[in-house]
Parts: C-alpha cells; sequence; structure tokens
C-alpha cells in the first residue's frame, strides 16, 4: 500500500518536473565576457527570457577565449556542445570541416533586408559554404591610438605617420618616441596590408613572402633602427598611457584600458590606421554560432535569441555599452548611436569612422590558421630582432607552414 | 697548534656568524616577497598609477575600495565557499587514503611491491593536459560533471603524498614496528598509534600540499563545471583579464584576498613542523 | 624451473601481502579511474589519428611518432626542456636545502622567515608573472637597472682606487630580457627557483625533523663544526627526503609549462625559445586538436622522465638511508 502511495506520489513529481522542462526549450550560450562584458550579456539574456516564456537562455561565462576554446573542444568529444557559444573565425572553419555546427542562416529566416542589414564585412566574415554560417556579435576594429598632445592631428598616409615619428622621436630624445612596435602577426599584417599585400591569396596560397610582406618588416626595422618607434612587448595601451609612445595601432576594444592607463596623464584619441599604397582597417572579434548537437526546437529558440542579440536596438545597447561596434547598417544609422558618436568625438573618428568599414579586412579564416599563425608570428621575431633578414625569415615560416601541412595529412 | 678561543673571541665568532646568517635570510627572504609586495602596493593604486616606467611602492592614495570593486566583480562569495568545501574534503580523504597506501609501501613486504609503487610513481609523468579529455569523458558518463564529485573525488589521491608520507614512514625504525606486531599489536593500530603521530610534519606537509593544489585549481574547475554556482575563487581571477588589457589592480586585489586563506592555513600549521622531535628517545 | 623465493614460502609474507592490497584498495581504485584509464586509452589512442572535433578515430600505427620524430619544433621542444631540468634542479635542490637548514636553526623570527620564504608558491602566477615582467622590462626593469647601478658603483670604485686611470670598466648596455631567445630558459629558470623554493624548503623542514638532536648534541661534544655536522649527520639523515625532493623535481622540471604560457601571455617566448614538450603536447591537443599525435608528445615525455626515475632509484638504493 505505502510503497504503491509512494511510486505514485514520485510519478506525479516526475511529471510536474518534467512539464516544466518541457515547457520551456533550454538554449545555453557559452562565452568568454568578463566583468561589465558579462553583465550586458546577462542583462539582454534576461531581457530576452523575460520576452519569451517558452524559451530559456542561460549564459554562461567560461574563462578567457583560450579556455572558453578548451572547453567547447571538450564538450564536443564528448558530444554535450552548448547550444550556442562565442566562436574565433578560424575554430569555426575547424568546426565546420568536422560538422560540428549548423548553419545558423538556416534558423534565422532572414528577409533579404534583414541579410543585407548585417554590415558588409561583418557578413563576409561570418560566410562559409554561401550561408550565413555564425553571426557576427563582439566585432571592433584595429585603429590608430595617439597622443593628442604630441599629435595634434593623426596622420593619414604611412608617409605622414612615419614622418611624425621620426619628428616626435627626435624631440623625444630617447623619453618619448613616436610609435611603439609589439612584434604581433597582426601588425606586420596591418602594414602588409597598407602594402597592397596579404598572407595568402584566394586559393590559400603564401604570398606573405612577396615585397609587399618583406617592405612591411622592413618599415618596422627602420622605424626601430632610427628610433622612430620603440620596441615594447607589454601592452601597448599602458605605455600610451605612460607618455613612452606618441602612437599606436591597437583594437578599439582596448580603449577602456587606455583610458584606465592615461586618466590624468595624457591626452588621447583614436583614428584610422593611415593608408598606404591602399588604406585598410582589419576587424577582429568574435561570432556566435550553433552547435550541431542542439535539438530542432533549440536551433529556432537559438536563431531568435541570435536574431535577439543583434536586432537594431540591442547591439547598439552592446556596442555603447561594452566598446564593441554595432553589427548592423541599421544599428550603425540610428539615432542612439549617433548620439553616442556625438557625445563620443574619439569613437566618432577612430572605431566608428564609417570609412574604414569600406576597407576592412581579417584575419584568414582557415583552420590551419592556428599554426601558420606561430610560424609567421616567429618570422616577425626574428626579422625584428635580427636574427634574419625579411626575406629569410617569411621564406622560413613559408616552409614550416607547408611542411605542417604535409605532416597533417 | 691552534690555541683554544678564549671566551670573547668565541662570542664575537657566534654573533659574527648570527649576523650572516640573518643577513642572508633577510635579503633572501626580500627578494622573495618583492613581487608579492608589488602586487599589494598596486592592489591600492588608481589604474592610470600602474606604470612600468618609474617604480612607485607606494601610491598616491590607498584605495581600499579596489578590493570592495574586485569582490563584486565576480561571485565570489560563492566562489570562496565552494573552495573552501572542496578544499577541506579533499585534504581530509586524501590524508586518510594517502596514509593507508604509504603505509602499505612502507613497512610491508608484499608481492609486486615495487612494480606497484612505479606505476603509482609513474602517473606523475603524465602531463595532465593529456588526460583531462579522457577523464572529462568519464565525467560525462558518471554524470558528474557540473557536481562536487567531479570537483572532489578524482583529487583525494595523490602519489606526490603517497611517496612523501612513505619517506617518512620508512625512517622510522623497523625494529619497532616488528616488536610491536609481535607483542599483537594490530597493523591498523600501529598506523593509528605510532606511525602517524611519528610522523606529524610529514603529514601537516602533506596536509597544507593538497589545500594548496585544490584551492588553486583552475582548469579541471572550468572544464568539469558549467554553472557559477560551483566554481571556484581561480576562475574569479579571470574577470578581471582580457586579451586587449588587463585591469591590474582588481587583479592584485583579488589574488590578495584570492590567497589570504592559504597564509593563514600556513601561520596556523607551520608551528607543527616543527613538532615531531620527541623523536630521539625512541632509537634504541 | 623458476625458483620461488625464499620469503614467497612463508605465510606470513602472503598475510602481508593480503592487508596491504587491502590499505592500497582505495588509491588503486581511485587512481585506476582518473589516471591509470586514461593513460592507458591515451597509449592505446597514440597510435590513432585522434581529431578532437571528430567522432571516428583511425589506426595509423606508429605514423604519430614517426612524424614527432621529423619535428623540428619537437626536437627543440625536447632540448629546451632539457636545458631547463639540468639548469633548475640542481640550483632549487641547493638552494632549498641551504634556507632549510638556515631556517631550522633557533633564530628569531623563524616563523616570518619560513612565510616570506613560502609566499611565492601560493602569490597568484598572473600577479606574479606581471610583476616579472616588470622586473624584465627592457627600459624601465628592475633587474637591468640594479645591474647598472652594480656597474656604476663598481666603475666609481675602481676609478676611485686607481686614482682615475681606470674609468667605465664595466659597460652594460640594458638586456632585453624578455625578448632574447636565449634568455627565456634562464628567466624560467629564475622563476621557477623563486617560486618553488617555498615548496620545497617545506618538504626539508619537514625531513629535517626526522634528525634527532641528540646526535648534534653527541657531534658538538665531540668538537665538529657547523660545516661537518651538515655533512656528517644532516646530509645522510635527510637522504630520503633529499631523494623525494630531486625525483619530484625532476619530474615537474620536466612537465614545464604554465610559467612559460603565463609569462609570455600565451606564447612560447621569443622564436619558440620557450617551446617545451608539455607546451607542444598542449597546442597539439588544445589549439590544432590533435590529441593523438599531442598524446604520442606525451608518452616520449613519460618515457624520458621514467628513465630518470629508474636511474635516480637504483642510485638511491645505495645512497639513501632510511633509519639509523
Amino acid at each position: 500500500m505505502r510503497v504503491n502511495k509512494l511510486i505514485l506520489l514520485t510519478l506525479v513529481f516526475c511529471l510536474a518536473v518534467s512539464g516544466q522542462v518541457l515547457a520551456k526549450t533550454e538554449v545555453t550560450f557559452w562565452h568568454a565576457m568578463s566583468s561589465a562584458l558579462g553583465e550586458t550579456v546577462n542583462e539582454l539574456v534576461a531581457e530576452f527570457n523575460a520576452q519569451n516564456p517558452d524559451i530559456h537562455v542561460e549564459a554562461i561565462y567560461q574563462g578567457g577565449y583560450g579556455d572558453l576554446n578548451t572547453k567547447l573542444v571538450a564538450s564536443i568529444t564528448a558530444q554535450n556542445s552548448p547550444v550556442l557559444a562565442q566562436v574565433y573565425e578560424n575554430w569555426t572553419d575547424a568546426f565546420i570541416r568536422n560538422d560540428v555546427l549548423v548553419p545558423l542562416e538556416d534558423y534565422l529566416h532572414l528577409t533579404d533586408e534583414e541579410y543585407n542589414d548585417y554590415v558588409e564585412v561583418f557578413r563576409n566574415m561570418n560566410i562559409w559554404d554561401g550561408k550565413l554560417y555564425t553571426v557576427p556579435f563582439n566585432k571592433s576594429n584595429w585603429v590608430l591610438f595617439y597622443n593628442t598632445d604630441l599629435v595634434p592631428n593623426p596622420p593619414k598616409t604611412v608617409d605622414e605617420f612615419l614622418a611624425l615619428s621620426k619628428k616626435i622621436s627626435d624631440e623625444g630624445q630617447g623619453d618619448v618616441f613616436g610609435f611603439g612596435i609589439r612584434p604581433t602577426v597582426e601588425l606586420f599584417h596591418a602594414f602588409m596590408y597598407l602594402n597592397g599585400g596579404d598572407f595568402f591569396d584566394e586559393d590559400l596560397n603564401i604570398t606573405f613572402t612577396g615585397q609587399e610582406g618583406i617592405d612591411a618588416l622592413n618599415l618596422m626595422i627602420n622605424m626601430i633602427d632610427d628610433k622612430s618607434a620603440l620596441l615594447i612587448d607589454g601592452y601597448e595601451s599602458n605605455a600610451l598611457g605612460d607618455g613612452i609612445i606618441a602612437m599606436y595601432i591597437g583594437s578599439s576594444a582596448g580603449a577602456s584600458f587606455v583610458e584606465a592607463a592615461a586618466e590624468g596623464k595624457v591626452n588621447w584619441s583614436m583614428a584610422p590606421i593611415p593608408a598606404g599604397a591602399r588604406p585598410g582597417a582589419p576587424f577582429m572579434g568574435t561570432n556566435i554560432a550553433l552547435f550541431a548537437t542542439a535539438t530542432e526546437e533549440q536551433r529556432e529558440a537559438a536563431a531568435k535569441f541570435v536574431k535577439f542579440l543583434t536586432n537594431t536596438e540591442n547591439t547598439v545597447t552592446w556596442a555603447i555599452r561594452t566598446g564593441y561596434l554595432p553589427v548592423t547598417y541599421s544599428g550603425l544609422e540610428s539615432e542612439a548611436w549617433n548620439a553616442f558618436l556625438a557625445d563620443n568625438p574619439r569613437v566618432a573618428e577612430g572605431p566608428g569612422n564609417l570609412e574604414a568599414f569600406e576597407y576592412g579586412y581579417w584575419q584568414p579564416r582557415v583552420a590551419a590558421w592556428e599554426g601558420a599563425r606561430s610560424s609567421i608570428g616567429n618570422a616577425v621575431e626574428a626579422a625584428l630582432l635580427k636574427y634574419a633578414t625579411p626575406e629569410e625569415a617569411l621564406a622560413q615560416a613559408a616552409l614550416e607552414i607547408e611542411e605542417e601541412i604535409a605532416l597533417m595529412d | 697548534m691552534q690555541a683554544e678561543p678564549t671566551m670573547w673571541q668565541y662570542r664575537f665568532r657566534n654573533h659574527f656568524k648570527m649576523g650572516i646568517l640573518y643577513l642572508v635570510l633577510t635579503i633572501g627572504a626580500f627578494i622573495m616577497l618583492m613581487p608579492f609586495l608589488w602586487m599589494l602596493s598596486t592592489s591600492l593604486k588608481a589604474p592610470n598609477e600602474i606604470t612600468m616606467r618609474t617604480i612607485k611602492w607606494i601610491p598616491e592614495t590607498f584605495r581600499w575600495e579596489n578590493y570592495r570593486t574586485a569582490w563584486n566583480a565576480a561571485p565570489f562569495a560563492t566562489y570562496f565557499s565552494n573552495s573552501f568545501v572542496i578544499a577541506i574534503t579533499c585534504t581530509i580523504i586524501e590524508v586518510m587514503l594517502s596514509s593507508l597506501a604509504a603505509y602499505a609501501f612502507a613497512k610491508f613486504d608484499f608481492f609486486g611491491k615495487n612494480v606497484l609503487f612505479v606505476l603509482f610513481l609513474g602517473t606523475m609523468m603524465i602531463p595532465g593536459e593529456v588526460m583531462l579529455i579522457p577523464n572529462y569523458l568519464t565525467m560525462v558518463k558518471f554524470g558528474w560533471i557540473d557536481t562536487y564529485y567531479s570537483l572532489i573525488i578524482p583529487w583525494t589521491v595523490s602519489v606526490f603524498s603517497i611517496f612523501l608520507l612513505r619517506q617518512f614512514f620508512m625512517s622510522i625504525p623497523h625494529e619497532l614496528y616488528e616488536a610491536a606486531i609481535l607483542d599483537g599489536c594490530g597493523r591498523f593500530k600501529y598506523l593509528i598509534k605510532v606511525m602517524l603521530p611519528l610522523s606529524k610534519p610529514a603529514l601537516v606537509t602533506v596536509m597544507l600540499f593538497k589545500f594548496i593544489g585544490s584551492w588553486n585549481a583552475f582548469l579541471w574547475v572550468l572544464i568539469m563545471t558549467n554553472t557559477p554556482k560551483m566554481r571556484t575563487v581561480p576562475v574569479g581571477l579571470t574577470y578581471f583579464v582580457s586579451d586587449v588589457g588587463t585591469q591590474y589592480n582588481l587583479l592584485m586585489a583579488a589574488s590578495a584576498f584570492a590567497m589570504a586563506p592559504i597564509v593563514v592555513l600556513f601561520l596556523l600549521l607551520q608551528k607543527q613542523f616543527i613538532q615531531g622531535i620527541a623523536r630521539s628517545g625512541l632509537k634504541g | 624451473m623458476v625458483r620461488i623465493p625464499q620469503k614467497m614460502k612463508s605465510k606470513k609474507y602472503w598475510i602481508d601481502t593480503l592487508w596491504a592490497y587491502i590499505y592500497l584498495l582505495p588509491a588503486f581504485i581511485i587512481l585506476g579511474l582518473f589516471n591509470f584509464y586514461p593513460v592507458v586509452k591515451s597509449i592505446y589512442m597514440s597510435f590513432f589519428d585522434w581529431s578532437l572535433l571528430r567522432q571516428e578515430q583511425f589506426f595509423i600505427g606508429f605514423q604519430n611518432y614517426q612524424k614527432l620524430m621529423a619535428d623540428n619544433t619537437f626536437r627543440q621542444a625536447i632540448i629546451n626542456t632539457s636545458t631547463y631540468v639540468v639548469l633548475y634542479v640542481p640550483l632549487t635542490i641547493g638552494l632549498a636545502l641551504f634556507v632549510a637548514v638556515l631556517l631550522n636553526s633557533k633564530i628569531k623570527f623563524r616563523g616570518a622567515y619560513r612565510l616570506a620564504f613560502f609566499i611565492p608558491w601560493i602569490t597568484s602566477p598572473v600577479a606574479a608573472s606581471m610583476v616579472w615582467r616588470w622586473i624584465y622590462n627592457h627600459h624601465y626593469g628592475l633587474l637591468n637597472m640594479i645591474i647598472t647601478s652594480i656597474a656604476n658603483n663598481l666603475n666609481t670604485i675602481i676609478s676611485f682606487l686607481s686614482f682615475g686611470k681606470f674609468t667605465d670598466v664595466f659597460q652594460f648596455t640594458n638586456i632585453n630580457w624578455l625578448m632574447d631567445p636565449k634568455w627565456t630558459i634562464p628567466n624560467i629558470v629564475m622563476i621557477g627557483v623563486w617560486k618553488y623554493m617555498g615548496y620545497n624548503v617545506v618538504i626539508f623542514l619537514a625531513g629535517l625533523q626526522n634528525v634527532p638532536q641528540d646526535i648534534y648534541e653527541a657531534a658538538e661534544v665531540d668538537g665538529a663544526t657547523s660545516w661537518q655536522k651538515f655533512w656528517k649527520v644532516t646530509l645522510p639523515l635527510i637522504s630520503p627526503t633529499t631523494f623525494f625532493v630531486s625525483i619530484i623535481s625532476i619530474i615537474g622540471a620536466f612537465k614545464l609549462f604554465t610559467e612559460i604560457y603565463v609569462l609570455y601571455t600565451g606564447r612560447p617566448g621569443p622564436l619558440n625559445s620557450g617551446m617545451t614538450i608539455v607546451y607542444y603536447v598542449y597546442r597539439m591537443a588544445f589549439e590544432r586538436y590533435r590529441m593523438g599525435y599531442a598524446s604520442a608528445a606525451a608518452y616520449i615525455l613519460f618515457g624520458i622522465i621514467f628513465i630518470f626515475t629508474l636511474i635516480q632509484m637504483s642510485a638511491a638504493k645505495k645512497k639513501v638511508h632510511y633509519s639509523s
């Protein structure tokens, strides 16, 4: 008797619990947004959940990008990946090759108008096999940070930039340098791109060993040699804030760190990267991907959430609160964003400068980039630290990349 | 022929020696402490005071509010209580299991002893990075993701502790063991009554190390948990670091309160390191 | 015919064996689940093309090992790791033993000194690395500043003593510690010694409690100097601890990774100068998703450490004295 009653009670309880769970579609969203950024994510999520009683999105902070990647890989292996996650383009490429993702476009149900509303450069960063596989989320671009006390008018061309750097360094007499160089792949990429070059051509043949690449390294080496630039190994934002360097090229997402370091010490602003043989603005940041392990309901619900995150109002809220960029044209044109730009001339002149969106470019979006990047990184260091000539260093990197590709197969 | 040193010479030599000793220790201690002191100093600074250019040890104003800001930046109250639960449970179970295993290795002559010991030691030689994924799969299979089980049970045995305790157990004279067993003292009773009390410094060391290891574990915790409810203090420290910059003052403040419990534990335990000395009488 | 050792015929031996296994059982189960099983599994998987992103895997025999042997980066990782071990292990053991002996003597503020030597180990690695990056900074770093000031002071003294005949004997230009590949491993050795000092000192202090006070007293009566006491009494009596510390240090040193990853902010130092075996394993597993290949690299490391440990253990049979 009592046993039966217990079973009955258990059954009722189970039904009640499962009923509740069934009523809501669970969508997990793994991200790497800490502190204030994470809070903004949580607020947007809470708003979405309130608006959609049948869906429950749970945003989970998974550490920095490296930790998030490790975590994603572990979950993919165990086939318990989240429904949504922030991803870089080269992760996306690797994931797609292994059928881990499904294209978000299939579930977004975008009208042509909505589709074209995503800023072209961001859209192109997210297309694989002709489909918008992932959706741009926290995007930033690289700009020229400068000390307005030393640089009244930011240089528009590379030549102006070089002359100005030299002048500031000469006047600074070893205490102040015109430019700060960190031997990174991204900075090398920036100068090479301005010269008209890139890492690979469209068929992924190596092109960075060409003259544009060599010239880019030589430009950096010459700047260090004639003391127009200081070779630094930490965050450039601190060097700018300390007044050691007058300019650096870096991610607009670092603006809050520049502000923290510079407050009360130097005045600063942002401008587009000066143009060389061609203009160029690298765009960075992650996108949101949908994982194949999700059920149909989850996929639909997830797409709904992604659409919500990137709608005009929210992409602008996100951008204003975090320092990233709106990802849609309607966002960039919105009143709220333009009011924000009017109050923040630095953002208006730098990352928010619409011209840069016209000539935006991005890092290679292939799985093999992770490996290639470290070889090229070594080449940049070797050349800048004079362990090899730019020609030798780049040729060595090309050799390593080809070897690694051969080893992989 | 050497003359006997006079009392005065003897005392002078002694003072001189002690002087050198203190000097060496003080310089050494200062070098050891410098990064820590810098950390404390940075934790009280304003962001624009954190500069590489000049060395500034004393902040202009002591910004104690950095500690509150850092505390509120992540759910540290939850993280701390989880860290305490996990570290304490791990430490207690680990000392028990390791003592048993170390006792077997140290005092029993048994079949397969050397092979087993080398097998145990071998597990230390594999980088944890290759075991992470297989262990994650096991945890998923057990349904232990996001539970204390996954954070505690795999860490309740450490070969390090077994090995350290074995070394200490082995240096307790074997005749004592044989005599006790002949007198009808049970093996387990001997462990509890004789071995453990005599190995107090080693036990304290093992406990301290386990507590620290458990307190500082990061990647494992991050991989095995999905909710802030189950996470620990080191996860909170990542909140201040990003790929474009680091909030150094807040990070240092958080690091300071993150390590405080270990400092307290060390101060409580450090007297115990020197209390195993009543041993000399035992040597026959 | 196999000869059965005499002891195996005794009943006591088998009773002991039974009890030993009972005592070892809990540890064995847990190690079995979370260490032996993943180890065996990944040894097995090191013969597969195992991508973490793919569900199916392909058996490829020894190919992973062959590719490793052909990989220059891996070769460099082995060299870098070995250099670190050779520099770090003797230094860390020697210094820790020295400090432990000092801290074991009857001095004032002993607790405070112990805490000071212990603190580096528990300082958050990220916080510590920020400070080290500042110490090693090319232009404004403390290390260059100290060396410059020492050089200048020596120059002043020499110039003074030689009545101005010799000036600027020591020329020192700032070293770019963090960007010069040849300093990468020494930098890390310094950080390693700093960090693990407290760890090893605590173990040695525990070991020193095993040395009965009356032996020292007897030695003093015989007129032994502190130096003699150290060599003749302390060193032999703490040999089990020294043996332990050296095994643990060698294993730990071969597994060097975190210190480099944190100091060089997620990169293996300039020009791969800080690429170690575990760094390589990490990179292959989590950045390239090639788990089979990473496992193979891990087992080559295992082989190296294992051989070292066996050599140490057989050497220890002669040198380590457990009870007097």
